[in-house]
């Protein structure tokens, strides 16, 4: 990132032999050997990078803030060019047997606003939606809350999020339009405490009716497996308490 | 939010959803249908020196490798108990 590139829309060129490059190669191949080792027993997500990520890299990251800046119109321009390289990347990985897709797209709350997230990516995500056949998980870091609305309103499958949003507030926000994944905190939770806490994180996301749970990103590789093994058990704890009560005034009102 | 298999327990009158596979937990969850329970998921990655220890695959090679790359993202389901798996390691 220190030395980008690409300077404009014009550079932006996908190498002819991008999906041979090593590191492609690679993950297409890991790919396929959990699909042939693991069969259908566990769903294998793969990941490739969205276009505002892709932006950071090729670009700079403080010279791509400067051009959405200064030619909106032109970092919209190298934005939809290098969607063709997200699009291949997760076209590929399709082919080697992946389930899903993480998205990282990384217009987190600490460099950019929610409107420019609606300017710059809600429609590109839908489109992205549109051109890759299965279900896509956007992630992004940091403080999400004013753009979740403009993420579920995309039709991507899910949205991966991070511990500075309350669960129950980025229910209310999103409700069953997109599927929260998460937000076990990472260095302050899993890292640095122990299971007792990390069950507490996982039972207010249960309680807040988040379907997927998760730590909140990739995790530190310090991080005791104990830890990371009591999110399971959490789970099927909360499942076995729930279902051995009644069910609450508010669950039979729903139904 | 009900998967059109399943049915409501005559004692709590919750939806239950017959035992899952992870991969099929995991694909409910995201299409918005019903599961058994809650899938475990992370889809950055679940990466830890422990975990390469046991599997003998470490960084840089389990980047660069596919077969170490795969031995070691399969730890998240086989020692984790994750119902996913995420084979690619970094996030940015």
């Amino acid at each position: 990132m220190s030395k980008p590139i690409w300077k404009s829309a014009d550079d932006v060129n996908m190498p002819s032999d991008f999906l041979k490059h090593p590191d492609i190669t690679c993950v297409l191949d890991a790919i396929r050997r959990l699909r042939q080792e693991l069969g259908d027993d566990v769903a294998i997500i793969g990941k490739t990078m969205g276009p505002w990520t892709l932006g950071y890299h090729v670009f700079g990251v403080e010279p791509f803030l400067l051009m959405s800046l200064d030619d909106p119109g032109h970092t919209k321009l190298c934005l939809d060019r290098m969607k063709e390289i997200t699009v291949a990347f997760g076209q590929a990985q399709i082919d080697a047997g992946a389930d899903a897709l993480t998205l990282p797209d990384h217009a987190t709350g600490d460099l950019v606003s929610g409107e420019y997230y609606r300017e710059f990516l809600r429609d590109l995500h839908t489109e992205l939606v549109d051109e890759i056949p299965i279900p896509l998980i956007l992630h992004i870091c940091g403080r999400t809350v004013d753009r979740m609305d403009y993420i579920a309103q995309t039709g991507l499958a899910a949205f991966h999020y991070d511990s500075k949003n309350d669960p129950a507030e980025s229910m209310e926000i999103v409700t069953d339009r997109i599927a929260l994944i998460g937000n076990i905190n990472n260095p302050q939770t899993l890292y640095a405490k122990g299971p007792e806490q990390v069950a507490e994180e996982v039972v207010r996301n249960l309680d807040a009716g988040v379907p997927l749970v998760g730590p909140e990103c990739a995790i530190p590789l310090q991080t005791a497996i104990e830890n990371l093994k009591e999110i399971p058990l959490a789970v099927a704890k909360w499942h076995a308490d729930r279902d051995s009560s009644p069910p609450a005034a508010s669950e039979v009102q729903d139904r | 939010m009900v998967s059109e298999h399943a049915n409501e327990s005559q004692e709590t009158g919750r939806p239950v959803v017959g035992e899952m596979t992870g991969r099929e937990r995991v694909m409910a969850a995201l299409a918005g249908r019903a599961v058994d329970r809650t899938p475990v998921c992370n889809p950055t990655s679940v990466a830890t020196v422990e975990l390469m220890d046991l599997v003998d695959a470490h960084f840089p090679g389990a980047n660069r490798d596919g077969e170490k790359m795969a031995r070691l993202a399969a730890t998240s389901y086989t020692e984790l108990g994750f119902d996913s798996v995420m084979p690619v390691f970094t996030i940015i």
